[in-house]
C-alpha cells in the first residue's frame, strides 16, 4: 500500500516537482525531474530523522516555517520553500534589473536619489546598514528612478522594494 | 566580577571567573534579556534599549549596574568598550578594577596612527604609508597618489574591518573615503584615515603576549588569520603553516618590545603582515582579548581568560619565556549569521535548531542555543569553533568533520561556506594569503546542484509533520517534531528531546 503526495519546492532561482510515494516502516520513494530514489527514514527526535539512500546513511534535520523547510543533510543546509499547486513562483515585484530590493533588514543610512532623476550603471542608490557594515546599493543599468521607497533612518525588511527604475522603453 | 559584553565572549569570561572563585554579573539590553549570556552569571543588569550606545556601549549604565550589584570588577570582552580607553579610566575612577590593560596603553595603541609612530620608534618595520593628523580631503587625496595603487582606507580609531576599503583606483577615493568615515564615526565615533599601500599577496599573522604588572612580558607564540572576508577573520591557525622558527622568534621579540614600550599589562596582541619573502611588517595592536583567543589555549595550555583575572588582582606571571611550550595544531572557525552567496551579509532570524558537534579535540564557544533570536543590532558572530588534533592535517579533518556535524537552522549561516574553505586544496596546501576567498571565490561559492534528494525528502517529512505544541523548546520559537501520527512515528527510536541543544 502507498500513496503518492505531489510537492512543488523553489530553491533559488529552481523549481522542483516532487513526488513521494510512502509505504510502510518509513520506506519511501521519492522522484524528482529524472532522478529518483528509495529512502528508509526514520524520525529520531525533534526535527531529527535517520535516512538512508543510495547506501549511505545519515542524520539528517529539517525545521519548518510556514511553507519554507530548512534541511541539514552530511553539512549542507537547503532552504526550500513549498509552493502552492498550479501557482507558480513569478516574483512580486517584477523583472529583476528594474527593483532595487534590500538585500537584508537594516537601517537606511542615505537615500541618494529623488523620483525622476536619471541615474547610471553603478551609480550609488541606497545606503544600507546591518549589524554595523555597510552596503551600498547601486543602479543595476542606466535609467530613470520612478519609485523610491525608503528614507533615512528608516529601518527595512530584507527583500523590501527600496527604489525602481522605470522600464526601458520597448525597442 | 561584572562583564560588560555578550555573546559567545560574555559566557566565555563569566565561565572562567565562576572557575576563578568570583560572584559573577551579566548585563545585557532589551532585546537580550532572553540571551544565553544572561543565565551565564549568578545575576544579570538591563543597561537599557537595543541601540549599543544606550545599552553595551553606555559607560553610565555600565557602571550603575556594577554600582547596584556591588561587582569590583569590569571585563570589557572584545569589541564593544574593550578598547575604550575612557571607558577603563572611568572604572579605575570608580574604584573597580578593569580587567585588562591600563588606560595609557588603550589609549596609545587604539590610535592606530600613533601605534604605527611607536612601532617605527621602536625599531618595528612599518607597512609605507601616511599617519598624520591632516585629514583634509586635499591631504589625503595627495598622499593617497603619494602612496600609490591599490591603496587600504582604514580607521585610525578601530579595527575588525569596519570603515575600512581597498581602493583601486584614484578616482574611488573621494566616495570610499565619505562610506569609511561614516562607518568609522558609526563603530568608533572617530572618523580619522590611515592611508597605506595595499600590499598583495600578505599572510596575517599575530603574535599574543601577555604582561604583568611586575614587569614581566611573554608571548605566546602566533596564530595566523589570514583566511577573511570582508576585511575580517574567518579561521584562525597555530602555528601558521610557513612561518619559520627564526622569524617566529623575531616577531615575538618585536611584539614584546612593543608591548614594554607602552607598559602593557594583561593579554594583548601585536598584529603583523608577512609578506611572500617571509618579511613583515607591524599592522597593529590589540589591547584585549581576542575572538580568536582559543587558539593559542589550544596549542599551550593556558588559560588566557584565567591569566587576566589573576593579573588584574595583582599577581605576577605564572611561567617565565622558556617555560611557555606548545604543541600539535589548532584551528578556529568563526560562526557568522551571514549568507556566503549573498556577499557575506548578515542574516538575522530565529536559531529553530542549533546541535553543536563533539568529540575529542573539540571545543565550542557559543552564545546561542536553539530559540535564540538574532538580531540586526550587533556583530553577526553565533559561534566560535575550535579544534585540536596533533598536526595541521588531522586537525583540518577534525574541523571538517565537526563543521560536518554542526546544526544550525533557522538563518543563514557560514558553516557551509567554512567547510569548503578547510577542505579546498590551496587551504590544505598552507597557500593561505588573506585573498584567499577572492582567489578561490568560483570553486567556494560554486552553485550547488542538483539539491540532494534526501534534503527533498526532508522537506516532505518536515512538511507533512503537524506543528505540535508538546515539544521542549523555548518560547515560541519550537522547532517542528516528528509527528506521532505520520506512519514513522511508532518506530522505537523516536525518543523526544535528542535533538535539543547539548552543550
Amino acid at each position: 500500500m502507498s500513496t503518492t503526495k505531489h510537492r512543488i519546492f523553489r530553491i533559488g532561482e529552481q523549481t522542483l516537482h516532487v513526488a513521494v510515494a510512502a509505504g510502510r516502516d518509513g520506506a519511501l520513494h521519492i522522484t524528482e525531474d529524472e532522478r529518483e530514489a528509495h529512502a528508509q527514514v526514520r524520525p529520531i527526535g525533534p526535527a531529527a530523522w535517520e535516512i538512508e539512500m543510495d547506501g549511505r546513511r545519515h542524520t539528517a534535520y529539517a525545521v519548518k516555517e510556514g511553507r519554507t523547510v530548512w534541511a541539514h543533510v552530511d553539512g549542507r543546509v537547503w532552504v526550500l520553500e513549498e509552493l502552492a499547486p498550479g501557482r507558480p513562483g513569478a516574483h512580486p515585484h517584477g523583472p529583476a534589473d528594474h527593483r532595487i530590493l534590500a538585500p537584508m533588514t537594516g537601517t537606511v543610512r542615505a537615500v541618494h536619489v529623488t523620483k525622476d532623476e536619471a541615474v547610471t550603471a553603478g551609480q550609488p542608490l541606497v545606503v544600507l546598514e546591518a549589524m554595523k557594515m555597510e552596503h551600498v546599493l547601486r543602479a543595476p543599468r542606466d535609467g530613470v528612478v520612478d519609485f523610491v521607497g525608503c528614507q533615512t533612518g528608516e529601518q527595512v525588511e530584507a527583500q523590501a522594494l527600496l527604489a525602481s527604475l522605470a522600464e526601458e522603453p520597448a525597442s | 566580577m561584572l562583564v560588560a559584553n555578550r555573546g559567545e565572549i560574555a559566557i566565555r569570561i563569566l565561565t572562567a571567573a565562576r572557575e576563578f572563585g568570583l560572584r559573577t554579573v551579566a548585563v545585557y539590553s532589551e532585546p537580550d534579556r532572553e540571551a544565553l549570556h544572561v543565565r551565564a552569571a549568578d545575576q544579570a543588569v538591563c543597561l537599557g534599549p537595543a541601540p549599543a550606545a544606550e545599552s553595551y556601549l553606555s559607560i553610565p549604565a555600565i557602571l550603575d549596574a556594577a554600582r547596584s550589584t556591588g561587582a569590583d570588577a569590569i571585563h570589557p570582552g572584545y569589541g564593544f568598550l574593550s578598547e575604550n580607553a575612557e571607558f577603563a579610566a572611568a572604572v579605575q575612577s570608580a574604584g573597580l578594577v578593569f580587567i585588562g590593560p591600563p588606560a595609557h596603553a588603550i589609549d596609545t595603541m587604539g590610535d592606530k596612527a600613533a601605534a604605527r609612530r611607536i612601532a617605527s620608534t621602536a625599531g618595528v618595520p612599518v607597512i609605507p604609508g601616511y599617519d598624520d593628523e591632516d585629514q583634509s580631503d586635499a591631504t589625503l587625496l595627495a598622499e593617497a597618489q603619494r602612496i600609490g595603487f591599490p591603496l587600504l582606507l582604514k580607521p585610525a580609531a578601530g579595527g575588525g574591518g569596519k570603515g575600512m576599503r581597498r581602493v583601486a583606483h584614484l578616482g574611488d577615493v573621494a566616495e570610499a573615503l565619505q562610506s569609511c568615515r561614516r562607518e568609522a564615526m558609526a563603530a568608533f565615533g572617530d572618523d580619522r584615515m590611515i592611508l597605506e599601500r595595499y600590499l598583495a599577496p600578505i599572510r596575517h599573522v599575530e603574535i599574543q603576549i601577555f604582561a604583568d604588572g611586575h614587569g614581566h612580558c611573554v608571548h605566546l607564540f602566533e596564530r595566523e588569520c589570514s583566511v577573511q572576508r570582508r576585511h575580517q577573520k574567518i579561521i584562525e591557525e597555530s602555528p601558521s603553516p610557513v612561518l619559520l622558527e627564526e622569524t617566529r622568534e623575531r616577531m615575538g621579540a618585536a611584539a614584546v618590545t612593543l608591548a614594554r614600550a607602552v607598559q602593557y599589562q594583561s593579554a594583548g596582541t601585536v598584529e603583523f603582515v608577512l609578506d611572500e619573502q617571509g618579511h613583515f611588517y607591524f599592522l597593529e595592536m590589540n589591547t584585549r582579548l581576542q575572538v580568536e583567543h582559543p587558539v593559542t589555549e589550544a596549542i599551550t595550555g593556558v588559560d588566557l581568560a584565567r591569566w587576566q583575572l589573576r593579573e588584574a588582582s595583582g599577581a605576577p606571571l605564572p611561567l617565565a619565556q622558556d617555560a611557555i611550550g606548545r604543541r600539535g595544531h589548532a584551528i578556529e572557525c568563526r560562526l557568522y549569521a551571514e549568507d556566503p552567496e549573498n556577499g557575506f551579509l548578515p542574516a538575522a532570524g530565529p536559531v529553530r535548531l542549533y546541535v553543536p558537534p563533539q568529540g575529542p579535540g573539540i571545543r565550542m564557544d557559543s552564545g546561542i542555543r536553539t530559540g535564540s533570536e538574532v538580531g540586526v543590532h550587533y556583530d553577526p558572530i553565533l559561534a566560535k569553533l575550535i579544534v585540536w588534533d596533533e598536526d595541521r592535517t588531522s586537525a583540518r579533518r577534525r574541523m571538517a568533520r565537526a563543521l560536518r556535524e554542526t546544526v544550525i537552522l533557522g538563518l543563514r549561516t557560514n558553516l557551509g561556506f567554512l567547510r569548503d574553505v578547510i577542505e579546498h586544496p590551496a587551504f590544505a596546501a598552507g597557500e593561505t594569503w588573506t585573498d584567499f576567498v577572492d582567489r578561490h571565490r568560483v570553486d567556494l561559492l560554486a552553485e550547488r546542484s542538483p539539491v540532494p534528494l534526501e534534503a527533498l525528502a526532508l522537506a516532505h517529512l518536515a512538511r507533512a509533520t503537524r506543528d505540535t505544541s508538546s515539544a521542549p523548546g523555548n518560547g515560541d520559537n519550537r522547532p517542528t517534531t516528528g509527528d506521532p501520527g505520520s506512519p514513522w512515528s511508532a518506530d522505537e527510536g523516536f525518543r523526544l528531546g535528542i535533538a535539543q541543544e547539548s552543550a
